[in-house]
């Protein structure tokens, strides 16, 4: 069984087919009971420029918008997962460990918390909008810090940097836990419901500015795949056999926290997808970066579909927090793969 | 890649439209909808103006903070309001939303605003007669028989003149302090412009804190500079806390008079704090409470 799943369920066309499936799937579930009837209607009055009626709008402006984003944003986070421990050598290591996640952290709740006291009246909008780009700019910020910090005489030490993006981690979350301290009540409850994810607010404006950054980081990543490759042999190795690896290693490091940036800002933080979806992968066929960052996209898109449709399905009318479903779908179907695994004598 | 996936999804559908939809566009079976407008209420003060108003069986949707009247329950709960879903409101096919304005326009309302729902943002105070401000915007918004406004203003400057009644027989001002429970692990004291200083203020006791303002940990030594006469809780905080006894294992909670005199006054939350319609009921209620009676 593991065989056949090695070698046709997880390969990269099949991958595609289903990540197809599933996003025409999604579209067909939501509170909103939605048939083939109502869906070809949407798509009807998009192609003859009509006036959409109530179900055409909420197909074509909330369910597909959200819908794409949740993929953009699972494909973004599980190819940041699968590059970052290509960069540390390491299946362990996720996006968090170079600083972006607790920089986001940091800033999104320090302007939940600061804007509120600087204007109780400040519009929804203008506090939802600072809320993402808070995030991005503390992503960044947080990431070149732990990246000035691990510079030294023109190489980047990976070893460095690993302690610095825990230490920078650990700070941003003092800080953080300072700024939630001094929060009142309703601001607690934003921060909660922020850090554990939703694609709730998902609108074209944001799928517009998230999906070229997105699409474009994974494009520079899939470059990288051969290079990771070679790097997994150490990195002198890496460099004699031709790659610039100081470069590549720069090159990954700042997509990274892009990627993962504005995937924080659209959806809050989601858990889990980044670290566990590349080593999924990894345990059924094996570390090839060329194979991984294509097939951690997909199924990390796939991935966020299917658990944001549970999410926004399973307590209809309202709605669950993402975060809460990656980990409870995602948490035992991994610790099964473990198991398997170990019965296969399959290594890590 | 993504280009690709998004084209061929369109593509598949446009398909499904072409062979099995372009014919039957226009005979979608009518809506069976209810006599009033389908008004969905994001505040549980709202709620309980609405349905004074006569428009409970119109109330398609509700917030978490719907409780009041019992019957809200059969309402579908959209949730919080911070984690609402523009599906799953527009999902009850309302015609009209309110929410409170200070919880601003959630992302979610936003959208549903955009699919054409009228969405009306409603002033709230602390106010007694905050019901009455609220329903003359809802009674402007839907053509309500004034009557029933009437009636509504009536029923709180009524439940008004009691508490001035019941404020008369008040000898001195009681230091009321408000802690908010979620567990032993939480808990919160209401500082200046809370709801819940207003209602103590309105009852005739003075808030025990000064020294800032919304929620804020209570710690054991703030407990003893407050000194508070009087203990209040909602039922469902000192129920977190296994009532009473639960409060006494607090540090620095046995040491303040009003645990020693045995002050604790628990009533409920939305009925307390939420300035509905009920608000100068509960404040002479509370009053009463204050006196000691």
């Amino acid at each position: 069984m593991m065989a056949l799943l090695k070698k046709y369920l997880f390969s990269v066309p099949a991958l595609g087919i289903a990540l197809l499936i599933c996003t025409a799937g999604a579209l067909f579930f939501g509170a909103f009971g939605t048939g083939i009837r109502e869906i070809g209607q949407a798509f009807y009055a998009l192609g003859y420029s009509e006036e959409p009626d109530l179900s055409s709008y909420l197909i074509l402006h909330i369910r597909l918008p959200r819908i794409l984003l949740a993929g953009l944003t699972g494909a973004g986070l599980a190819v940041a997962g699968a590059a970052i421990q290509g960069l540390f050598r390491n299946p362990m290591a996720d996006p968090s460990l170079i600083g972006v996640t607790g920089g986001a952290m940091l800033f999104a709740v320090g302007s939940i918390v600061l804007m509120g006291a600087l204007s109780s009246h400040l519009t929804g909008f203008l506090q939802q909008a600072s809320i993402a780009v808070f995030a991005f700019a503390g992503g960044l910020a947080t990431t070149y810090a732990v990246y000035f910090l691990s510079r030294y005489q023109g190489r980047t030490q990976v070893m460095t940097m690993l302690l610095a993006g825990i230490a920078i981690t650990a700070l941003t979350g003092a800080v953080a836990g300072f700024f939630i301290y001094i929060s009142n009540e309703q601001q607690l409850r934003d921060i909660t419901f922020w850090s554990l994810g939703s694609f709730s607010g998902s609108d074209w404006p944001g799928f517009l500015i998230a999906g070229p950054v997105i699409i474009a980081g994974f494009v520079v990543l899939i470059k990288a795949a051969r290079p990771l490759n070679a790097l997994l042999l150490g990195e002198k190795e890496a460099v004699s056999m031709g790659f610039r690896v100081e470069r590549i290693k720069t090159r990954i490091i700042l997509v990274t926290a892009l990627i993962v940036g504005v995937c924080i800002s659209i959806s809050g933080i989601i858990g889990f997808v980044g670290l566990v979806i590349p080593h999924f992968l990894r345990l059924i066929r094996g570390t090839d970066y060329r194979y991984l960052m294509k097939a951690s996209a997909l199924l990390g898109a796939v991935f966020l579909i299917l658990t944001d449709t549970l999410a926004r399905t399973i307590i209809a009318p309202a709605e669950l927090p993402i975060g809460i479903l990656t980990a409870i779908v995602g948490a035992p179907f991994f610790l099964w793969l473990l198991i398997r695994s170990r019965q296969d004598r399959l290594t890590l | 890649m993504k280009k690709s996936v998004i084209n061929g999804l369109i593509g598949i559908v446009i398909m499904a439209s072409v062979f099995s939809c372009r014919e039957q566009i226009g005979d979608r079976p009518v809506e069976t909808k209810p006599s009033g407008p389908r008004i969905i209420s994001l505040s549980g003060m709202l709620t309980e103006v609405l349905y004074d108003l006569g428009y409970g069986p119109d109330i398609v949707g509700v917030d978490a903070t719907s409780t009041f009247p019992g019957s809200v329950t059969d309402i579908p709960n959209l949730g919080h309001i911070s984690r609402l879903n523009a599906e799953g409101i527009l999902s009850v096919k309302p015609d009209i939303i309110f929410l409170e304005s200070a919880q601003g326009l959630p992302d979610p309302v936003k959208q549903a605003k955009n699919a054409g729902v009228k969405v009306i943002s409603i002033p709230a105070t602390h106010y007694l007669n905050n019901a009455v401000t609220a329903a003359a915007v809802i009674a402007q918004e839907l053509q309500t028989d004034p009557g029933l406004l009437k009636n509504l203003a009536l029923t709180v400057s009524n439940d008004s003149l009691r508490l001035n009644q019941a404020l008369m027989g008040m000898a001195f001002s009681p230091k009321v302090l408000f802690i908010y429970a979620r567990g032993a692990g939480r808990l919160m004291a209401a500082g200046k412009n809370t709801p819940a200083a207003a209602i103590i203020e309105k009852a005739g006791g003075q808030n025990a804190i000064h020294s800032f303002e919304d929620y804020r940990a209570l710690t054991p030594e703030s407990l003893v500079e407050a000194a508070p006469d009087i203990i209040l809780m909602f039922e469902t905080g000192l129920a977190s806390l296994d009532g009473e006894e639960g409060l006494r294992q607090i540090p620095g909670i046995a040491q303040t008079p009003a645990f020693k005199n045995g002050k604790i006054i628990a009533m409920d939350g939305q009925y307390l704090t939420a300035f509905g319609p009920r608000a100068a009921k509960a404040a002479t209620e509370l009053a009463l409470k204050l006196r000691g009676e």
